[in-house]
């Protein structure tokens, strides 16, 4: 048998998580850099079976954003809409926009229904459940890497090259990421007592979709003006095409103000999913 | 041994839960704002609530196996669920040193799709392993599922037993300090039962700690060295399991029938049943029933008894279909004398379910599921589901 280590003393009370305070986040990270080698499994097992039980895998994450990015192609060239684009190719434009609106809508929808799928694994088994809501993050930007694969080939095709400071583009993503998953951990933990929570994303994100510098710049001035403030998605995106055509810097107190609250809100979202999560199996099926 | 040498310590445990599923999840709210501001979860029942279990207290030393039995809703897999951590009490305090590993059911973390050599990283994963402890375990796991070359096919194509046989094997090699299994030992064949007794016994050996839940008495009597038993969700008592389980057998004679609940097309009917409230195994036993045929005459009827004991499982048949019989023809009231020239059932409380069937042996013209009951006894210390009486000698001389 092996033996007890010292610390592996575990106590469960009745709401034991709030009891901590602060104190909890060191024991959170202990639990989850535990957790890793589950992580690594639940990745593994997601990309096995997407391999497994579908022809096109992987290719069949790409279509989606493509699919838009073509019609919007077409619908300009039509001169059916006539976006701004800053001066720049515009399929490269709206080619960045739309994969990196996949990484933000796609964290979000797919880390939602991560905890749905495993209720199984929740109600009988114990491990730190974040780990799914992180294999499912994990699997979108596997994903997303794959988008960047077709957009270098899309910028080649066009003989569009960026600027040298694309080298930074990665940064200004990470309030997105932090936010995508900060948010995915309430979403899952909300979706699996109440499925609403399934049903009502895609009403959120659709008119976010538009209200975001994806297709076109956003208008300047007016009520426009809040909305690129107050959207943190323009303010990344803002950043990314800066760095990806212009070479240029974003604004440091905007961007540092939007970092440091995406990762608040990602801290925040996942103190309280630690202290939700044992009460959900009495209520999952 | 000193005084903290336990595994597992529960002290006053408690469980509240809610019979309807959006009062529950209203009452959550509430409770998690309440918790929020400081005050903690409302301890006092509230409309629809009720107590899966409460004060609860026990504690397991290395190498103990704890049996938890009782009727179905009395709490065991409540308390299983708390003691591995998935449901939070709703009062007291767990403590457990060491790993713990809970097949609450089998194969929790196998997905249909991968193959059964996948399934054992995941499965093995969930239950707190890392990827080479399992890599080293992994021969013995697979050698003792038993799956032959199914070890990389899709667990969707397994039987149920080649399902839970693998389910069983992964828990069972990870070498917890604490294994909690739920209703698992009746799974899989016989000889796969004998095999995870036998595990289940070395795993004691080696100072493993062991919570299950089981009907099965006779895989409890031979694993357990004592038996919690639970009524409503209270202790009824904590003793060894021979004393637990006559306790419970106790407490089954005293629940009362709810009702005769016959059925039937009502050709025959029985009037009265005479049959004696106790028997002693290997004495002779006598049943009367006394029928009417209300209308015309039956031919060629079938009467069939079947004896259920405590655990509601039907643990003998016996009546004329089986025996290749037919009643006579039955007209009017009359007395149907059943005669057993020995009772073979082994001590304990039993049901007596039974009726007229039909000269098809399908159609039933009176079925009561409650005929009568009978305490058996013996002065012998017999277990088991029914006697045998045998003879043993060694060749050669007198036994």
């Amino acid at each position: 048998m092996a033996a007890i280590e010292p610390d592996a003393v575990h106590v469960y009370e009745p709401m034991r998580q709030w009891s901590l305070g602060l104190r909890a986040y060191p024991k959170m990270a202990r639990d989850l850099w535990r957790a890793r080698d589950l992580f690594f499994q639940f990745v593994r097992r997601d990309i096995l079976l997407r391999a497994r039980t579908s022809f096109f895998g992987v290719l069949w994450s790409a279509a989606h954003p493509l699919g838009l990015l073509i019609t919007f192609v077409l619908l300009r060239r039509a001169g059916i809409v006539n976006p701004h684009a800053g001066g720049v190719e515009y399929a490269a434009f709206a080619g960045l926009g739309v994969i990196h609106w996949s990484l933000f809508s796609g964290l979000l929808t797919q880390a939602a229904g991560s905890l749905v799928g495993a209720s199984n694994l929740i109600v009988r088994a114990r491990f730190p459940s974040e780990v799914l809501v992180l294999a499912a993050c994990m699997r979108v930007l596997v994903d997303w890497l794959f988008g960047l694969v077709i957009l270098a080939t899309l910028f080649v095709w066009l003989g569009v090259t960026p600027a040298w400071t694309v080298v930074l583009a990665p940064l200004s993503l990470l309030p997105l990421i932090f936010l995508g998953v900060g948010l995915g951990l309430l979403l899952a933990l909300g979706a699996l007592p109440l499925r609403d929570v399934l049903h009502a994303l895609p009403l959120v994100l659709t008119p976010l979709l538009f209200l975001s510098p994806v297709f076109y710049e956003l208008p300047s001035g007016g009520v426009w003006e809040w909305v690129r403030i107050f959207n943190p998605i323009s303010v990344s995106f803002e950043a990314l095409r800066g760095l990806t055509f212009a070479g240029t810097l974003p604004d440091p107190a905007l961007f540092g103000f939007w970092l440091a609250a995406s990762v608040f809100v990602c801290l925040g979202s996942w103190r309280v999913f630690n202290l939700v999560i044992p009460k959900i199996p009495e209520y999952a099926s | 041994m000193s005084a903290t040498d336990y595994v597992l310590r529960a002290e006053a445990l408690g469980k509240k839960y809610c019979k309807e599923f959006r009062r529950g999840v209203t009452y959550l709210g509430f409770d998690l704002l309440r918790s929020a501001i400081g005050l903690g979860a409302k301890a006092s029942l509230r409309e629809k609530e009720f107590w899966a279990l409460s004060n609860l207290s026990f504690e397991i030393r290395a190498g103990e196996c704890l049996g938890v039995i009782g009727a179905n809703g009395a709490g065991k897999s409540t308390l299983l669920k708390i003691l591995a951590g998935i449901v939070e009490p709703t009062q007291g305090r767990v403590e457990i040193r060491g790993r713990s590993a809970a097949l609450i059911e089998l194969g929790a973390g196998f997905h249909p799709d991968l193959t059964g050599r996948e399934n054992i990283y995941l499965g093995g994963g969930v239950l707190g392993l890392k990827r080479h402890e399992i890599a080293s375990r992994f021969d013995e796991i697979v050698a003792f599922a038993d799956l032959g070359t199914f070890i990389d096919s899709p667990v969707r194509f397994y039987s149920t037993g080649m399902y839970m046989r693998l389910g069983f094997a992964v828990a069972a090699h990870c070498n917890p300090n604490l294994l909690l299994i739920d209703e698992v030992l009746a799974v899989g064949d016989s000889a796969f039962f004998v095999k995870c007794l036998n595990r289940l016994s070395v795993l004691k050996g080696q100072g493993t700690a062991i919570v299950a839940v089981s009907h099965d008495e006779i895989a409890m009597r031979r694993v357990c060295n004592k038996c919690l038993l639970l009524k409503n969700g209270n202790v009824e008592c904590l003793a060894t399991p021979h004393e637990a389980y006559q306790r419970y057998q106790a407490i089954a004679q005293t629940t009362p029938i709810s009702s005769l609940n016959e059925s039937g097309d009502g050709l025959i009917r029985v009037a009265r049943v005479e049959a004696p409230e106790s028997a002693v195994t290997g004495d002779p036993l006598e049943v009367l029933v006394h029928y009417e045929v209300p209308k015309g005459s039956i031919e060629g009827a079938h009467f069939e008894l079947n004896a259920f004991n405590a655990q509601e499982e039907l643990v003998a048949i016996f009546g004329t279909l089986s025996l290749g019989k037919r009643l006579p023809t039955l007209q009017g009231r009359g007395l149907l004398r059943i005669g057993f020239p020995s009772v073979h059932l082994t001590p304990g409380a039993y049901r007596l379910a039974g009726g007229f069937v039909a000269a098809d042996g399908l159609g039933i013209h009176n079925w009561s599921a409650s005929l009568s009951r009978l305490v058996v006894s013996s002065p012998l210390p017999l277990q088991g589901k029914c006697w045998q009486p045998a003879e043993f000698k060694i060749e050669g001389s007198p036994c």
